[in-house]
């Protein structure tokens, strides 16, 4: 009975932490509704597809020096055109025309870049072949050799076993 | 000043490094007693076979096990314990593990550190002689 | 003072390849009076490196300008404590930093080895020296940081000189987490050479059963546990110092700390398959080869300048030296392993494919291909500029597309490995086991999606964490309720006896349990905000529930920087809840390179994140860019929550009269050495 006790104590405790969760997921859910404004979605978006040019490797919304040399007139190039109304990929694309790929933030999913984006998923196949093929191969033979003949079991074990479990 | 201070460095680096080669016994003597042994291997691995063996108990009393899973494979690790119980019998492990150990170490350290190996130390509450080495007396168990 | 530098780090070389040789030596003439000799050499070559480090470190405080190190990375204006962490500003000086860390472990595993396993000792040392003489080599000759200024004079003399002031610390690099980050960092990359330089020995030696995983069960753990911290730190000091918002962005120096971090999970995971069952022996030595290649590899990248980073020390001229060490290391071991495959044959076959073994064998799958993804995302361009010839970056789109796939599909089996028992597992139990956390994680994704959740990503990641947390608080609780039955003792009770018990398992679990919460925080970025407006003071801004009014602007001067402040008041509701400082400061010394100040306002379901970028450009007003990132906060809980599991499973066992022999008689030894002593 006191298993009962301890086992109703042990649900509420689980369903109080099941319940937090699902109060924080629900309001995270909630909450993206109240973004504002398609401008500063598509302008954060273009800001991410696109490297900044300066030399620190880093996207557009990310380089933090103030008046970068390259950050400060692409952003407002973007935020301009797209005031203007042009759509995120043609601004993406004048950029790739005049600084070439590496302006890209992720490889293009065409010709050679497409390896990037394929390789680990390969390897990830060909690793679960691998694992399941070495699982498989592994377990067979145990099958086979069902139960060869146990030596008698030792009284010592029962005993040692009572002392072991004593110990830790 | 500078070059004396690095050869006072080497001086100090080279008696603290070159000390052994003259000062500790040659040969191997030291590898072969402080080494792991069959014994070492045995006893780790029934060490092993047992935590096995409650594992699979709690695994069973978790519900994780079928009970005829449990019994084959309980009947296996006990098996393999009762093999290399039998295989530390073989080493002459007599009946009482604790006693063999004792002697397998007297036995290494009266090689390793000859003359050492005998002594005794007086209990300071009771007064029985204990072997060197062990924190605790076996008559009264006061701390040595 | 540099002079006796360098003399100390060339003696510290001479020592650790004496003791390279003298250990290889005493092994093969069987004289162990010469291994013992190559012993001390690694504890006096340690003690030299220690000699350097501190005469560089009194350098540095005493800002003796004509050693290049300290003219570079500080200037007179750095607080005392700066100019000391200057060590680690620049790549010479945090290579001797390096250097030190790994000659103390050097030193720690002699001295805790002495008298244990004398027969690998030898070839533990030999790997050890080994792997120090490497790096003193490259730290003396191609990257010293005792080398002094020289001035060529119009007639071509050279001539040495000492600049008035130094250039001053990387102004981004003078925070606290930056300051414990790198040789924390280091800590965990070193580490892993302690299980490999056992792994090697236990291969040379042919005793390949766990006695080099239990002897090094402790390092590994240690070493995983820092580097983890080490990551964290990072992340922590890109958030508050950087300024962008974010705390992990996939740069290739980010990435290679990831990579043997992800390596090293998959060894903690599988050597307990060896450990209790005899099998993937050959998998785990290359396992440790792995991480220990690794670790090097980060280096390589941050010191070679082959990838463009923030974080690189610029164009040094060592990468070709790391790719011949770690082509050398990587030879060698592969040679080794495959002349001894035969000793390293599984002892048990596998009873079932529905088995722990076989999660284990998943987990590490998925481990490793995530550390592919990283690697092979972060050697891309180099590959690409090879093929095509065209430069390519490939940056956050690219590991997050990729990653969350994969970190998701581990994230599952995080919560299905447990289930299973080891050997074999029952159907009848894995449908209980997975009954209630399958219906709450799917109660959990009907209400997301009633709640207007569209993300897919999103959806799978709540879902799954749910799921996860069920499995484990299901364990502690099945557990526990075994326990009190079986002891009678109270369900409190017995669920810290639970897991003081069975430390590694239920230690583990918090760490499972860490690891879910970081992931509620990482999808919390689904969901990040931001604005940013040009302000005076008086004006309001809006993001999410808050508003952000600028009470005043202030500009001062510190010691080494001037500054200006920007005060707001954040109102929610209609109520004061804070004021926030965000701050912007130029460093006098670094050629006027400023950094931001974030100010952050941190509650467990979103933090207010507001940067004062600067004067806008009319010069009139002030950008404030406000971000809203919920549960970042569980980022930083669960990396405390997962020290803490880790610290569990490293407390001490209770000794016991199962212990063997051969620790018993190296205890005797060192109790006989003593009294010998003395």
């Amino acid at each position: 009975m006191n298993s009962h006790a301890t086992d109703r104590r042990a649900h509420s405790a689980l369903s109080g932490l099941g319940g937090g969760l699902l109060l924080l997921c629900f309001w995270a859910a909630a909450a993206p509704a109240a973004t504002p404004g398609d401008i500063s979605r598509a302008y954060k978006e273009t800001c991410d597809r696109l490297v900044c040019q300066c030399g620190c490797n880093e996207q557009l919304s990310v380089c933090a020096m103030q008046n970068c040399s390259s950050a400060t007139p692409m952003r407002a190039e973007i935020r301009e055109r797209l005031q203007k109304g042009d759509p995120v990929d043609q601004i993406v694309d004048s950029f790739v025309a005049r600084y070439g790929k590496k302006v890209l933030s992720a490889p293009t999913t065409t010709g050679f870049d497409l390896s990037a984006w394929i390789m680990p998923f390969v390897i990830l196949c060909l690793g679960l072949v691998v694992v399941v093929w070495v699982a498989v191969r592994m377990a067979r033979p145990a099958a086979e050799a069902v139960q060869p003949e146990l030596p008698p079991v030792d009284p010592r074990v029962e005993e040692e076993l009572k002392e072991f479990e004593k110990e830790i | 000043m500078l070059i004396a201070t690095c050869g006072l460095l080497v001086v100090i680096a080279g008696i603290y490094v070159l000390t052994p080669l003259f000062k500790e016994p040659g040969g191997n003597l030291e590898v072969e007693l402080l080494a792991e042994t069959e014994l070492d291997r045995l006893l780790a691995r029934k060490a092993m076979v047992y935590s096995n063996l409650k594992d699979l108990e709690f695994e069973y009393k978790m519900g994780r096990l079928s009970d005829g899973d449990f019994r084959r494979l309980e009947a296996g690790y006990k098996s393999e314990a009762a093999k290399l119980l039998q295989d530390l019998d073989r080493l002459g492990v007599a009946k009482d593990l604790d006693e063999t150990i004792e002697r397998d170490i007297a036995a290494r350290k009266a090689k390793l550190f000859p003359g050492t190996a005998e002594k005794t130390r007086r209990c300071p509450s009771c007064g029985a002689e204990s072997p060197l080495g062990k924190s605790y007396c076996a008559d009264c168990g006061g701390k040595l | 003072m540099s002079n006796l530098g360098t003399f100390c780090l060339l003696l510290a070389l001479c020592l650790s390849l004496y003791g390279l040789f003298a250990s290889l030596l005493g092994a093969a003439l069987k004289q162990h009076r010469i291994v013992r000799s190559a012993e001390r050499a690694a504890i006096a070559s340690c003690a030299s490196i220690l000699l350097a480090l501190v005469s560089l470190l009194y350098l540095l405080a005493t800002s003796d300008f004509s050693v290049e190190h300290v003219a570079q990375s500080t200037s007179r204006d750095l607080p005392l404590f700066y100019k000391l962490a200057a060590l680690w500003g620049a790549h010479d000086g945090s290579m001797l930093l390096w250097v030190f860390v790994t000659a103390v472990f050097s030193g720690i595993v002699v001295f805790q080895n002495r008298f244990r396993y004398r027969d690998m000792m030898p070839y533990v040392v030999a790997v050890l020296m080994f792997n120090l003489s490497f790096f003193l080599i490259l730290n003396i000759f191609l990257s010293n940081p005792f080398d002094e200024l020289v001035q060529v004079l119009p007639g071509g003399t050279m001539q040495k000189f000492s600049p008035p002031d130094g250039r001053g610390l990387n102004p981004l690099l003078q925070y606290w987490a930056m300051v414990i980050h790198p040789p924390i960092l280091y800590l965990g990359f070193i580490g892993f050479v302690v299980p490999f330089a056992f792994a090697i020995a236990a291969l040379i030696t042919r005793q390949l059963g766990d006695t080099w995983i239990r002897t090094t069960r402790r390092w590994t753990l240690v070493t995983w546990l820092f580097l983890g911290v080490g990551l964290i730190l990072g992340g922590k000091w890109a958030y508050v110092e950087l300024g962008w918002g974010g705390y992990w962005g996939w740069d290739p120096v980010e990435n290679s700390s990831l990579m043997p971090w992800l390596a090293g999970t998959a060894f903690l995971h599988s050597v307990i398959v060896q450990e209790r069952k005899g099998m993937l022996k050959v998998w785990n030595v290359l396992l440790i080869v792995i991480t220990y290649l690794l670790g090097i590899f980060g280096t390589f990248i941050t010191r070679s300048g082959i990838i463009n980073s923030v974080h690189a020390f610029a164009d040094s001229k060592l990468g070709v030296f790391f790719l011949y060490y770690m082509l050398l290391v990587l030879g060698a071991s592969l040679y080794l392993i495959i002349d001894r495959l035969p000793y390293l044959k599984s002892e048990r076959r596998l009873d079932s494919v529905l088995s722990r073994e076989s999660a284990f064998l998943f987990n590490n799958l998925l481990l490793l291909v995530a550390c592919f993804a990283v690697l092979w995302g972060t050697m891309f361009p180099v590959l690409s500029n090879w093929v095509e010839g065209t430069k390519i970056t490939v940056g956050p789109p690219f590991f997050n597309n990729v990653g969350v796939p994969i970190g998701l599909m581990l994230l599952l089996l995080t919560g299905v490995g447990p289930l299973f028992a080891w050997r074999k597992t029952s159907v009848e139990s894995l449908k209980k086991a997975f009954l209630w956390p399958v219906i709450l994680a799917l109660l959990l994704c009907v209400v997301l999606l009633a709640a207007g959740m569209r993300s897919f990503y999103v959806l799978v990641s709540f879902t799954l964490s749910m799921f996860v947390l069920v499995t484990i608080v299901q364990e502690f609780w099945k557990g526990t309720r075994v326990r009190v039955r079986k002891t009678g003792e109270n369900f409190a009770l017995a669920m810290v006896n639970l897991t003081l018990k069975n430390k590694r398992r239920y230690g583990g679990y918090i760490v499972h349990l860490a690891v879910v919460l970081m992931f509620i925080g990482l999808t919390g970025n689904a969901f990040n905000r931001e604005t940013s407006q040009a302000m005076v003071p008086g004006d309001e801004m809006q993001i999410g529930r808050y508003t952000l009014k600028m009470t005043e602007y202030h500009e001062g001067e510190a010691a080494n920087y001037q500054y200006g402040r920007a005060t707001l008041e954040v109102y929610s509701g209609g109520k004061l809840i804070r004021t926030m400082q965000p701050e912007k400061r130029f460093y006098k010394a670094s050629e006027g390179q400023s950094t931001t100040e974030v100010a952050l306002y941190s509650k467990p379901l979103e933090d207010l994140y507001v940067v004062l970028a600067g004067p806008s450009n009319d010069g009139k007003r002030y950008e404030i860019t406000a971000h809203v990132n919920p549960l970042v906060w569980w980022v930083w809980f669960g990396a405390a929550v997962m020290v803490a599991g880790t610290l569990i499973t490293l407390l001490p066992d209770k000794r016991s009269s199962f212990a063997n022999a051969q620790l018993t008689i190296a205890e005797a030894a060192e109790i006989e050495m003593g009294v010998k002593a003395r």
